[in-house]
């Protein structure tokens, strides 16, 4: 079929996947780009994504905005300096939390169905049917796919930054005393534009990511039901380990960038 | 005129030799039925000549772009609903809408399914799959067709049923297709000719009528279904 199958037992098989995925993430862009995919599925996805991510991010997102505030809290009280508390949160969930946290819940919660869905039709011949129909299984699986991961997950990148928010100030006027208004005027002085981007930048590698690897995983499996199990584990496996480097990768680039172009930033 | 053309095509998976030097031809309106053991590269043939697999060695000819498949298990895709997966078939071809809606029921029709157009693949049974499957096949008025086990799991009444249509598309419509089966019953009512694959060659080859009243050792052991004979024990070796 493809190069995969061909150099299946090479030792360096994960360095032809990820050109393989590579490959599949510029053909379905082209796809998008020249509005040539299937549109019908391109809306179930995005309707998906929403529905079964959404809960599962509020809820996350909301645990981890009340740990992190307590523990910087914990150390603000310490120094006697509670009110730089917004501050640190906001630049916390903000720029690495809010993007990191949505992009492992997706990779987890849609990633895994995603791979374990295109698995199974793998494996049941549907690809080879869409195949023999002349229907190209990038335009059909990959772009609306990968569409509606790099539609979404900005999306919920964004509720999780507002609703980790929500957790943060809860435990700084329950357990800091702090004025909620106090708060949120240093979480507002703070964020800026610049965050905003750098989150949603983020949250669209996440996104990119996500799709791009469950997808190609998906469509290379063989070996019926332990084949489907054995690429949900290793999408998500991998999704979580890119989204992990790509996030120290852009915060790396964004601070060694601003180092030289805008020194208060990194202040 | 030869539609299909297999030159001594080999194909291996994992070092283990599946097809070895395999040759066949299939003329315009001629249907041939592969048969053999499970497991000797009878679906292999199929999805190299469908372009689904690529060859180690050797040339396959195909000498149209109309293919089509009925696969083993259906392959119809769960998220689309019975209708949507015939049109499907039907998006490269230049039909109106009207005319892909009144092609697809035309062909659900043959199968006796048209109420269940608006059915997903899931709330059907086997049988009933299998049946959209074939229907699918056909929607596109392919001049090849390949069948993968095309009357596994139905009953008689709808396999004969199947049969004639299959026999319909050969001589009516001339199309040129290819039937993998372990069905005696579809090798009767369908085969021209008939092609015994074992050990990754072809090592019988002949009319229908031959198949069944021949005295080659391998082919009277799959005929009448005998567990003693060369096949079950050079598997077993």
């Amino acid at each position: 079929m493809s190069s995969l199958t061909k150099f299946g037992n090479e030792p360096f098989v994960w360095l032809i996947e990820l050109g393989q995925s590579f490959e599949n993430f510029l053909l379905a862009l082209y796809s998008i780009f020249t509005g040539k995919f299937a549109k019908k599925e391109f809306v179930e996805q995005a309707s998906k994504f929403g529905f079964d991510t959404l809960p599962v991010v509020a809820i996350v997102s909301f645990f981890i905005g009340l740990a992190l505030t307590l523990q910087i809290s914990k150390q603000l009280m310490g120094v006697g300096n509670t009110s730089a508390l917004g501050t640190t949160v906001a630049v916390s969930i903000v720029r690495e939390i809010g993007p990191v946290v949505a992009g492992v819940m997706i990779a987890a919660r849609i990633g895994g169905a995603m791979a374990a869905e295109i698995a199974t039709m793998s494996v049941t011949e549907q690809i080879d049917a869409l195949t023999v129909m002349k229907q190209n299984p990038i335009r059909f699986l990959v772009a609306p796919r990968l569409l509606a991961s790099m539609i979404m997950t900005p999306l919920l990148t964004v509720f999780a930054i507002y609703i980790g928010s929500i957790g943060g100030m809860l435990i700084a006027i329950i357990y800091v005393h702090l004025d909620p208004y106090m708060f949120f005027d240093s979480f507002r002085s703070v964020v800026g534009n610049k965050d905003i981007i750098i989150a949603l930048t983020k949250a669209l590698v996440n996104g990119a990511l996500v799709a791009t690897l469950s997808c190609t995983f998906g469509m290379e499996t063989s070996g019926g039901a332990a084949g489907v199990g054995q690429t949900t584990t290793k999408s998500v496996v991998w999704a979580m380990v890119g989204i992990f480097l790509f996030n120290f990768l852009i915060t790396n680039s964004v601070y060694s960038v601003a180092k030289v172009l805008d020194p208060a930033f990194v202040r | 005129m030869n539609l299909i053309e297999v030159k001594n095509v080999t194909k291996s998976f994992d070092k283990q030799l599946v097809l070895d030097s395999i040759s066949l031809n299939v003329q315009k309106g001629e249907c041939v039925v592969v048969v053999g053991p499970s497991g000797v590269g009878k679906s292999t043939l199929l999805r190299i000549i469908a372009g689904l697999e690529t060859v180690d060695s050797g040339v396959v000819k195909v000498a149209t772009d109309k293919v089509s498949m009925v696969f083993q298990g259906s392959a119809l895709l769960n998220s689309y609903t019975v209708g949507e997966n015939i049109e499907l078939a039907l998006d490269h071809q230049e039909f109106t809408k009207e005319e892909k809606k009144e092609k697809i029921l035309e062909n659900l029709k043959l199968t006796g399914l048209e109420k269940y157009v608006n059915y997903f693949p899931d709330q059907l049974s086997g049988g009933q799959r299998k049946r959209v499957g074939f229907a699918r096949a056909i929607a596109s008025n392919p001049k090849i067709i390949l069948y993968d086990e095309p009357t596994t799991g139905l009953d008689p009444i709808l396999s004969t049923l199947i049969e004639d249509y299959m026999n319909k598309l050969s001589g009516e419509f001339k199309v040129a297709s290819i039937i993998v089966t372990h069905q005696l019953s579809t090798i009767k009512r369908t085969a021209q000719r008939v092609a015994l694959l074992y050990k990754g060659k072809i090592i019988w080859e002949g009319t229908p009528g031959e198949f069944f009243k021949s005295d080659d050792l391998y082919v009277k052991q799959f005929v009448n279904a005998e567990v003693n004979g060369p096949i079950f024990s050079e598997l077993l070796e």
